[in-house]
């Protein structure tokens, strides 16, 4: 079991409060949702709790039965999307994930990526170079990179965005499936995201 | 505040006790000096007994004796002009001088007068390698704990370092001017006192180009720390591998091992107001250190 | 950690394949930089100490251009995420300084053919000699330039930036190689030299040790 847990959490960035105070505690199965206007953080908060930036003040710590896992391990276990998030322009699209599994040392079979890639329905044009991509396949292969690594969290910001509607509807189902078994942090401001909230952080005071 | 008016009465003492000393060798000093250059004339203090007309015994502020030959002497102590007959073995007297300070600085061949650089040039140095060792305490302390203040007094603390550093070099190279002919050599401690100035020079620059103030915070206590750990290399290491003018360089016999401070050539009065100009120079750089960080503070609440 | 730094030096090798992003600017750059030499040298016979100050000045910036790109590069294209996404800052780090420790050992060896060709007073008597000191002049300056490279990938005007932090750190090795450079051209033999290989080896194991330690201030944001 995954635990997740965040404790007065405060972000200065550039002497400008980001936010401050913000408190969680979940665990698996469940869906952590972070909502608030544009620019109120949420994007930031994401971040962190991914451990891509630091925190200010407080903590945020993973537990998995009872043992704390430590930052520097955290990459292993999360699976992160964002519109932040650019992958290799030079590369393709499969060798962007196995290149990515390499440096990981967790490289799979090539059915892996075969079947990871025909899920995202990218199967066709995986071969293709990634700077030829749409931004909808972009953000389909993006998610394939998160799932890549088989992880427990899942750390969405923004799912939806540059999808169509078969893309959607994908996401909600692997968003939803996910939910069932590990740890699912949405940063939307969708309407209809919010079926899938377990608890909420609302960013906006 | 108290320190302050103790600080400045500090630096008149040492600002007088630099310059009022004469400078005064022994009759050691006039016989080497007789075998290289004749024409050269060297101020002995000490005292004089009438032997014979004209004819006087010498004694020597270290109590070394000689004969002096010398006319129409009123004042029987004071700083004597000396030469050096070899042939007649007696010294000659070409002026004198009255000298009633207990004080005297030796005589070290090449320097003279000019060796009372040693109180300033050497404390401003010391104080500026201070001040970058102290910039650098406070960046690993920031790097621990990400706290503003620290940040604040590492910056001060390397502007100080860099101003004491500039001095230095000015001072230095003042001197330099007039006892190697031209104001910059190459010198291998020349090199690296420029290294540090171009790698603090850097930290500024680099403090510049950083918007974000956590991340110019830490970037540049990054490079100081990387900086700093290559200055041994210059200060240590490459002044002893290569031959310099500077004393304390690998060719430099009166001080074998070598090493930035000059040891050979001082007395220990002279010793003791050197130790006073850097008590002086270092308490002068922590007052200006806690005044400088006050001033950032204050101007942090304004806004 | 080290079987992963390998792999990302495979997935920059492999970038650096399809982009061209250091290579082909940094043999430019050499080619360029020599030419301007040959024109202002002439037909002057120049002594060694200026061939062995030269060629180490040509590797200085022509590294200026290829070395500084690399974090840069991860940083311009918006990648450093998908970076810190997939392995620990000591790895990226490990990554980094092979990859820049290849592109010196390319880089040097290029610059010298190219000398080889086109000084007429470049003559060099102990190869040996000469070849590790390229060896050991490029763990210098890669160890030195990595960590550089890194900060100012998070500063802006980074061109500029670079020589100016650089210069001042890796001075004390571009003395040492212009000095072994020199002797490999008289012809000393290696054992006399062995002062200056240890000099370059501490100084590198500890920038490389303090960068690592470092590393990972720069690379958290």
């Amino acid at each position: 079991m995954i635990r997740l847990f965040g404790e007065s959490v405060q972000k200065v960035f550039n002497g400008r409060e980001v936010f401050n105070n913000i408190s969680f505690d979940i665990h698996t199965p469940s869906c952590l949702g972070i909502i608030g206007k544009n620019g109120s953080g949420k994007s930031t908060l994401i971040k962190i709790i991914a451990g891509l930036l630091q925190v200010t003040k407080g903590k945020i710590l993973y537990e998995i039965d009872g043992k704390i896992l430590s930052p520097d391990k955290l990459f292993k276990r999360i699976g992160f999307l964002s519109p932040y998030l650019h992958l290799y322009d030079e590369f393709t699209g499969i060798e962007n994930l196995i290149i990515f599994d390499e440096i990981r040392n967790q490289k799979k079979e090539k059915e892996f990526y075969l079947d990871l890639l025909k899920k995202v329905e990218l199967y066709d044009r995986r071969n293709d170079l990634f700077r030829t991509y749409s931004s909808g396949m972009k953000q389909r292969l993006k998610i394939a990179f998160a799932l890549s690594n088989e992880p427990d969290v899942l750390l969405f910001d923004e799912p939806t965005s540059n999808l169509d509607d078969t893309g959607i509807e994908l996401i909600h189902s692997i968003m939803k499936q996910h939910k069932e078994r590990g740890i699912l942090v949405i940063a939307s401001n969708d309407k209809s995201d919010y079926y899938l909230f377990d608890e909420i952080i609302n960013l906006n005071k | 505040m108290k320190l302050k008016y103790f600080i400045g009465i500090l630096f008149v003492l040492v600002i007088l006790l630099s310059f009022i000393p004469k400078i005064s060798g022994n009759l050691t000093d006039v016989k080497f000096y007789s075998t290289i250059d004749t024409t050269k004339i060297i101020p002995v203090k000490g005292v004089i007994s009438e032997i014979s007309n004209n004819l006087y015994k010498f004694i020597d502020k270290d109590g070394n004796e000689g004969k002096l030959y010398a006319s129409n002497i009123t004042n029987k102590e004071g700083i004597f002009y000396l030469k050096y007959n070899e042939y007649e073995n007696h010294f000659t007297l070409k002026k004198f001088e009255k000298n009633t300070f207990f004080i005297t600085f030796p005589f070290i061949p090449g320097l003279e007068e000019k060796a009372r650089i040693i109180l300033f040039h050497v404390p401003v140095a010391w104080v500026s390698v201070l001040a970058f060792l102290i910039s650098m305490f406070y960046g690993i302390r920031y790097l621990k704990s990400e706290n503003y203040e620290f940040d604040v007094k590492s910056v001060n603390s390397a502007s100080l370092g860099f101003l004491f550093c500039i001095l230095a070099t000015v001072t230095g190279s003042i001197w330099a001017r007039f006892n190697w002919g031209s104001f910059w050599n190459w010198d291998p401690r020349e090199t690296s006192i420029f290294i540090l100035l171009l790698i603090y020079a850097a930290y500024f620059a680099l403090r510049s180009a950083i918007e974000v103030e956590e991340k110019k915070a830490k970037l540049s206590a990054v490079y100081s720390i990387i900086a700093f750990v290559t200055v041994p290399f210059f200060i240590f290491i490459l002044p002893r591998i290569t031959s310099g003018l500077h004393p304390g360089s690998a060719d430099d016999l009166s001080s074998p091992g070598g090493g930035p401070v000059i040891k050979s050539g001082m007395s220990f009065e002279m010793r003791i107001i050197f130790f006073l100009s850097l008590i002086a120079f270092t308490l002068l750089y922590f007052w200006i250190f806690t005044l400088k960080n006050r001033v950032t503070e204050l101007e942090r609440k304004k806004i | 950690m080290i079987k992963e730094s390998f792999f990302i030096l495979k997935k920059d090798y492999k970038s650096e394949l399809r982009n061209r992003y250091s290579f082909n600017s940094l043999l430019l750059f050499v080619i360029i930089t020599i030419t301007i030499l040959l024109f202002s040298i002439g037909l002057e016979d120049i002594s060694l100490d200026i061939h062995a100050g030269l060629f180490w000045i040509i590797v200085f910036f022509a590294a200026t251009n290829g070395l500084s790109r690399t974090f840069v590069s991860e940083e311009e294209r918006g990648t450093t995420l998908v970076l810190k996404l997939i392995s620990e800052s000591g790895t990226i780090f490990l990554g980094k300084l092979l990859f820049n420790l290849c592109l010196m050992v390319l880089l040097s060896l290029f610059v010298f053919i190219l000398y080889l060709f086109f000084m007429n007073g470049f003559l060099i008597k102990n190869y040996f000699l000469f070849f590790v000191t390229i060896i050991f002049g490029s763990i210098g300056l890669s160890s030195a330039s990595t960590i550089i490279a890194a900060i100012i990938s998070k500063a802006s005007n980074k061109g500029t930036l670079y020589p100016i932090l650089s210069f001042p750190i890796l001075l004390p090795l571009l003395i040492i190689l212009i000095g072994l450079t020199k002797s490999s051209m008289i012809g000393k033999s290696i054992i006399n030299e062995l002062n200056q290989f240890l000099l370059i080896i501490s100084y590198s194991g500890i920038l490389i040790t303090v960068s690592f330690l470092l590393f990972d201030f720069i690379w958290k944001d």
